[in-house]
């Protein structure tokens, strides 16, 4: 008979391959059926790798304290003195595997209870991921907005999400992006050359970024940049407005200074200040062609805290079951509205 | 000794036309940012053909809000925005708002001229003037605490009193946008 661990990692399998085809609130909640039908406790029994830990920690101490101690008390001990040091290191090890085993067992629980939040996030706010050649597809956006020029190794959009924001005036679709780029850095190091000198060691280091956006369609400003750090540079022009505190936080690039000042109305100028108190590293690039991208640091947009998961079943079901709000995207949502509502004609039938 | 004696002026005269040009550059940022205040104000004169049009189908009926419609018209035509004219600008806003309750009266008497796309698409413009004004007076609130924390700090007050000689300008309060334009700024 199959020991509960054994029922319970064969569950979750199954639970995961069921919560990675489900799109509806109602089929992430029957995932949530699933597992309470199971009868099963969804925690793993890490009793016997708990006393493996404690065995192997124990004896590795033990054997550290023999490989350590003096000529004297080594001299009654019957194995050679680097058995002591070997068994030590073997303990360690034995000891670490049963601690990460326990690890990884958590981690599958934490993992299921995060898909099944994701994907409820998603539901609740009616967004769909989009697959895309990551590469590729950073390369395309390259080609219209300077923020994807970032990084000289390597660039990428790691995931991309599709929603829709209805409005009071108008309803416009957006595109989600996380940006991952990479930074090559070439330094040299001064290290000793073992011969008492030093020597110039040359060095590379690969920092990681990660940048959050938002693509969407609007055809009301062209040709515009309002940056607090641009990643290249995409018109030469510069703009200021009468605000003191719009042109402390942000540089208005632009084609054509009419432009820029025909949009930056009063209205949407006290709007960015705003909305630049709240997303850190704002940017906003209008293209050529009517598109635009607003940029920032901040990872969030799309998360929200998980109170429960998969092992508090009837409180993760509830929580799944209610509606999970992102602040931060009915924010920028909200704004972006308010630049459409305040560059359109009112008087366009 | 001289030499830091020397260094000691050149530093200090450094210091006070760095001091003096950012008085001016924040006395020129006010002056912008109430600029830009009259020139909204002036974007009325964009939809007065358009409620000009709007009332004319019911002029044999309401000929008192064509009459406010051109006083309105005479009132912007008046402001400047070189010069800071204060007076012609609280006469604009205050036959602005005569002409609003003219316009509220019609539509009240005609049901059909509020349920226009014509009324709608207006009301919807002066809103947003309205609002795009009041930010306007948002920004200018904002530049004007930045000149005043300007010339109020040491050394600032100090080379304002013997150079620049600007004063304080009094900001705009919420109340006071609320009623109208009985604001008048003292640059």
């Amino acid at each position: 008979m199959a020991s509960h661990n054994e029922k319970l990692k064969n569950l979750l399998v199954e639970v995961s391959n069921q919560v990675e085809l489900a799109h509806s609130e109602d089929e992430l909640l029957s995932c949530i059926d699933t597992l309470e039908a199971s009868n099963l406790e969804i925690k793993f029994e890490n009793k016997n790798s708990i006393i493996y830990a404690i065995v192997f920690a124990t004896l590795g101490l033990i054997s550290l304290f023999f490989y350590s101690s003096g000529y004297y008390v080594r001299s009654y001990l019957p194995f050679n003195h680097d058995t002591y040091l070997l068994a030590a290191i073997a303990s360690g090890v034995a000891a670490l595997i049963a601690l990460a085993i326990i690890q990884f067992r958590k981690n599958q629980i934490n993992a299921i209870s995060n898909l099944i939040f994701t994907k409820d996030i998603y539901a609740d706010n009616e967004l769909s991921p989009i697959k895309v050649n990551a590469k590729s597809y950073a390369r395309e956006l390259g080609e219209s907005f300077g923020e994807f020029h970032r990084g000289n190794h390597s660039r990428e959009i790691r995931s991309l999400v599709e929603g829709k924001h209805t409005g009071e005036e108008h309803t416009f679709t957006y595109r989600y992006y996380q940006f991952h780029y990479v930074n090559k850095v070439t330094y040299y190091e001064t290290t000793s050359d073992g011969n008492g000198g030093t020597r110039r060691v040359r060095r590379t280091r690969y920092d990681h970024y990660d940048r959050y956006g938002m693509l969407i369609d609007f055809q009301l400003a062209k040709s515009l940049e309002i940056v607090k750090s641009r990643g290249k540079k995409m018109y030469d022009e510069r703009y200021k407005v009468a605000s003191n505190n719009f042109n402390k936080q942000f540089k208005v690039y632009c084609n054509d200074p009419m432009d820029a000042a025909r949009f930056l109305k009063p209205v949407i100028v006290l709007e960015l200040e705003s909305l630049a108190s709240a997303l850190r590293t704002l940017n906003l690039e209008f293209s050529d062609s009517g598109q635009l991208c607003v940029s920032f640091h901040d990872s969030n947009v799309l998360k929200s805290n998980r109170q429960f998961g998969i092992n508090q079943l009837a409180e993760f079901k509830q929580e799944i079951s209610g509606f999970t709000d992102l602040p931060k995207l009915k924010l920028l949502t909200e704004s972006l509205h308010k630049l459409f509502k305040y560059s359109d004609n009112n008087f366009k039938d | 000794m001289e030499l830091f004696l020397g260094l000691a002026i050149i530093l200090s005269i450094v210091s006070i036309i760095i001091i003096y040009n950012g008085i001016i550059r924040r006395f020129n940022s006010v002056e912008e940012a109430w600029s830009n205040v009259i020139s909204l104000e002036r974007q009325k004169n964009k939809i007065l053909p358009e409620l000009e049009k709007l009332v004319n189908q019911y002029q044999d009926y309401e000929s008192g809000v064509m009459t406010q419609i051109t006083e309105l018209r005479s009132a912007l035509d008046k402001l400047s925005s070189n010069k800071v004219d204060t007076k012609s600008l609280e006469t604009a806003h205050t036959k602005s708002a005569q002409m609003m309750k003219g316009i509220n009266a019609l539509v009240e008497n005609y049901p059909e001229l509020k349920a226009s796309e014509s009324y709608t698409q207006l009301m919807r413009e002066i809103t947003e003037q309205n609002e795009n004004i009041g930010a306007g007076l948002r920004i200018f609130n904002g530049n004007a605490k930045d000149f005043n924390d300007g010339i109020q700090v040491f050394p600032n007050s100090l080379v304002n009193g013997l150079l620049n000689k600007k004063e304080k300008i009094a900001p705009f309060s919420d109340s006071e946008a609320e009623s109208g334009f009985e604001y008048k700024p003292n640059f």
